[in-house]
């Protein structure tokens, strides 16, 4: 067809599909900090051809689809990655705040007074300074403040012992809250992303890819579904654009949590275990804050208050086993409070009927002897104790072996941030808005639509000629 | 690879953490000349510096033992030579008594005894802090009970002590019992009864008796010179053993020194070099977020 209204009318066109981009562009722009957000194009495409006398014409430009870039596949590696960032972050955290209830630290400004060791406080300290007590009491049994201040030392122990145990339970029940905000947490995602799924089929009927913001609202849910728990997605077979999310068991067989619009698989956490589906099955939870928080609630936490506890019952049996051997005289520590909560001095046990022997005269020291060099005594639990080694080492060899967790943990961490970091840079490398790419784009239309404007201007002035000047 | 305008901020703000971080933890072991603090900054260290620890307090121990001890054993030695002088004068009187014929003179000498008498009961029921030092185990109780006649005198002494020898740790595996053994305190007890006998002898004039009061003077003279020379020996080997836990104190002071003390020249290194990264870090950042081609266009 063309001719002058015809070219008008594709002028227009034009003018639209420039603002268009335009207006992508200004969009982009004003989501240059959000961080769920990919960045946006037009497709700009021709409106269709038109066989006329002089061959087959342009119908001209029209903006065809906003497109989003995004890369499903980086998309789905970032959210792995956060999923392992988030549990080793959660572990880190409780880690360091187990190191803080242990109350285990070096202070060498404190030894250089000389009258305390390196490792002066915690219960490396308490204990040291108990069997220090044992051996004063040894060496003058008839000293009254020597006797006063065994039994204060033994107080001293035994409440540090019990705060710390107190510490590392309350620890233990934070995770636990923790891990209930947690599991509430993904069944709102769960249903936040069953929802976006419906409204992105309903949007996406006619224009596959069409609802942009919907898909960045369902994979800023899905990444912060993954700060929780390991989990994998899918595009459904039965509807394009929408997405399936599972988990694992053990066995590897699949629990859908979500499929199309709906939450099939809400989860729970029953005991140390995360259940899903129905029947509720065990998920096999490798990743994400509930995986962090498991394990140190359920392994390194418990493993260090089962060995404060294996520590608290040795040393109770060994003090009353040397300080009672008859059994006869009374313990010297309750015989009933065998863990490192329970530990506790036998009633009524004061400075003035502290016992240095047996029924022996006022300067014998025999059982005061006997419990002091329980300090250098070397345990076996081959040999049926509660611990290996003697006190001082067992309890250090605690120590490090929890330190050596806590540091592995901060080094994995930092590793995998660093993963972390280069699997993002990746996916904003394809999906981040660059603010001066969107200005070249936006001087780009700008001048086009210009340029366009130009164009029904010089048809106007065209027109104005035939329509007014014309047989005038 | 395309640069999005968010990763050059995200970029600046965590390479600026890391180097945060860094440059705290490097200020603090400057600060405090401290290399570890916390188990997970090194755990093997920090376990080897808990069983170091614990050595140094145990030693810190053994030395006050070993200076209870020594003064115990100082104790008991003044006691013991306090007896020997007192003893060389008896042996003195025991020696002049055996000659003397005149009945007044012998007298005097008796009366001199029983103040010596008087003296050893008081320096066998010596008390340190509020323990009797010559008297076993049973430190409660006034080792040498005397009996007295109707004028006062002593007529006999009994020991009411024990013959146990309590033992004080010096180390994991060395104790040492500072105070005298029993047959040192049962020979105290015979020390005033021999005076006893002196002095009766020498109140009678008796000289066979006083010579051979003389001659038991001796026995006791040898008891308490042995006394004497072990106590030298205990007060030796506390010494030994104080050196030694002093010199094992500094090589464990020298050992947690080199687990848990910072190197201040390395650190301060690391340390000037973290502050140029971090400004180098501040600068460039400034630089390129402050680039924009939004300054380039009218």
């Amino acid at each position: 067809m063309s001719g002058l209204f015809g070219s008008l009318a594709s002028g227009v066109k034009a003018l639209n599909a420039q603002s268009r981009a335009l207006e992508t562009a200004g969009r982009n722009i004003a989501n240059v900090n959000n961080a769920n957000y990919a960045r946006q194009r037009v497709l700009l495409g021709d409106r269709g051809t038109v066989q006329t006398p002089l061959g087959a014409q342009s119908l001209g430009v029209e903006a065809k689809q906003v497109q989003q870039i995004r890369d499903t596949l980086l998309d789905r590696q970032a959210a792995r990655e956060i999923a392992l960032t988030a549990s080793l972050s959660s572990r880190q955290s409780a880690y360091q705040k187990a190191e803080a209830a242990l109350g285990q630290s070096i202070d060498r400004s404190a030894s250089a007074s000389s009258t305390s060791s390196s490792t002066g406080g915690g219960i490396a300290g308490a204990l040291g300074d108990f069997f220090s007590a044992f051996d004063s009491f040894a060496t003058s049994p008839t000293d009254m403040g020597v006797r006063q201040t065994l039994v204060q030392q033994a107080s001293i122990l035994t409440d540090t012992l019990q705060q710390v145990d107190t510490r590392l339970d309350q620890l233990q029940s934070d995770l636990t809250e923790q891990l209930d905000t947690d599991v509430g947490e993904v069944n709102t995602l769960l249903s936040t992303i069953a929802k976006l799924n419906g409204e992105i089929g309903h949007f996406e009927i006619n224009t596959p890819g069409s609802a942009a913001d919907l898909r960045d609202q369902r994979q800023a849910a899905l990444e912060k579904l993954a700060t929780k728990i390991n989990f994998e997605t899918r595009s459904s077979a039965s509807a394009a654009g929408q997405i399936d999310v599972y988990v694992r068991d053990a066995g590897g067989t699949e629990i859908p949590l979500v499929q199309l619009a709906a939450v099939t698989g809400p989860v729970t956490l029953t005991g140390s275990a995360l259940t899903a589906g129905s029947p509720a099955t065990t998920v096999d939870v490798t990743a994400g804050a509930i995986h962090g928080n498991l394990q140190a609630r359920d392994i390194t936490v418990q493993l260090l208050r089962d060995q404060l506890d294996n520590m608290a019952g040795q040393l109770v049996d060994s003090v009353n086993a040397a300080y009672n051997p008859t059994g006869a005289t009374g313990d010297f520590f309750a015989s009933a409070g065998t863990t490192a909560g329970t530990i506790k001095l036998q009633a009524g046990l004061t400075a003035t009927n502290l016992k240095a022997s047996d029924g022996g005269a006022a300067g014998s020291n025999t059982l005061a002897l006997a419990v002091a060099q329980l300090a250098g005594k070397k345990f076996t639990t081959a040999g049926g104790d509660a611990i290996d080694g003697t006190f001082a080492q067992y309890y250090a060899s605690m120590v490090s072996n929890f330190g050596s967790i806590s540091a592995r943990t901060s080094d994995q961490y930092d590793d995998q941030i660093n993963i972390q970091s280069i699997v993002t840079t990746q996916r904003d490398s394809v999906s981040g808005v660059s603010m001066d790419e969107e200005l070249a784009d936006l001087v780009k239309y700008q001048r086009s639509f210009q340029a366009s404007s130009r164009f029904i201007q010089v048809i106007d002035e065209l027109l104005d000629t035939v329509v007014n000047r014309l047989g005038a | 690879m395309r640069v999005p305008t968010r990763s050059t901020s995200e970029n600046v703000i965590s390479q600026l953490q890391k180097l945060g971080t860094q440059q705290a933890q490097l200020q603090k072991q400057v600060s405090t000349n401290q290399r570890i603090f916390l188990p997970s900054d090194d755990p093997a260290a920090m376990g080897r510096m808990l069983s170091i620890g614990n050595e140094q307090s145990q030693i810190l121990q053994y030395k006050r033992n070993i200076d209870v001890g020594t003064n115990l054993a100082q104790a008991s030695y003044s006691g013991l030579t306090g007896l020997n002088n007192l003893l060389t004068r008896a042996g003195e009187l025991s020696t002049l008594g055996g000659g003397v014929l005149n009945l007044e003179s012998a007298r005097a000498y008796g009366s001199e005894v029983n103040q010596l008498l008087e003296q050893a009961v008081h320096l066998g029921n010596t008390r340190f802090g509020n323990d009797y030092l010559f008297a076993g185990t049973a430190l409660d109780t006034a080792p040498f009970t005397v009996a007295r006649d109707g004028a006062g005198q002593i007529t006999a002494a009994t020991y009411a002590g024990n013959l146990e020898r309590a033992s004080i740790p010096l180390s994991e595996t060395a104790t040492i019992a500072p105070r005298t053994d029993g047959a040192t305190n049962e020979g105290i007890r015979d020390l005033i009864n021999r005076l006893v006998a002196l002095r009766d002898a020498l109140n009678v004039n008796d000289t066979t008796t006083v010579h051979a009061a003389g001659v038991g003077l001796e026995g006791s003279t040898d008891t308490i010179l042995g006394a004497i020379s072990e106590n030298g020996a205990i007060q030796l080997r506390l010494d030994v053993a104080k050196t030694q836990q002093t010199s094992r104190a500094d090589s464990l002071e020298n050992l947690a020194s080199a687990e848990a003390d910072a190197d201040l020249a390395g650190t301060m290194v690391k340390l000037s070099q973290t502050t140029t990264s971090y400004q180098a870090a501040l600068a460039s950042a400034s630089k390129i977020m402050n680039l924009s081609l939004l300054d380039y266009l009218r």
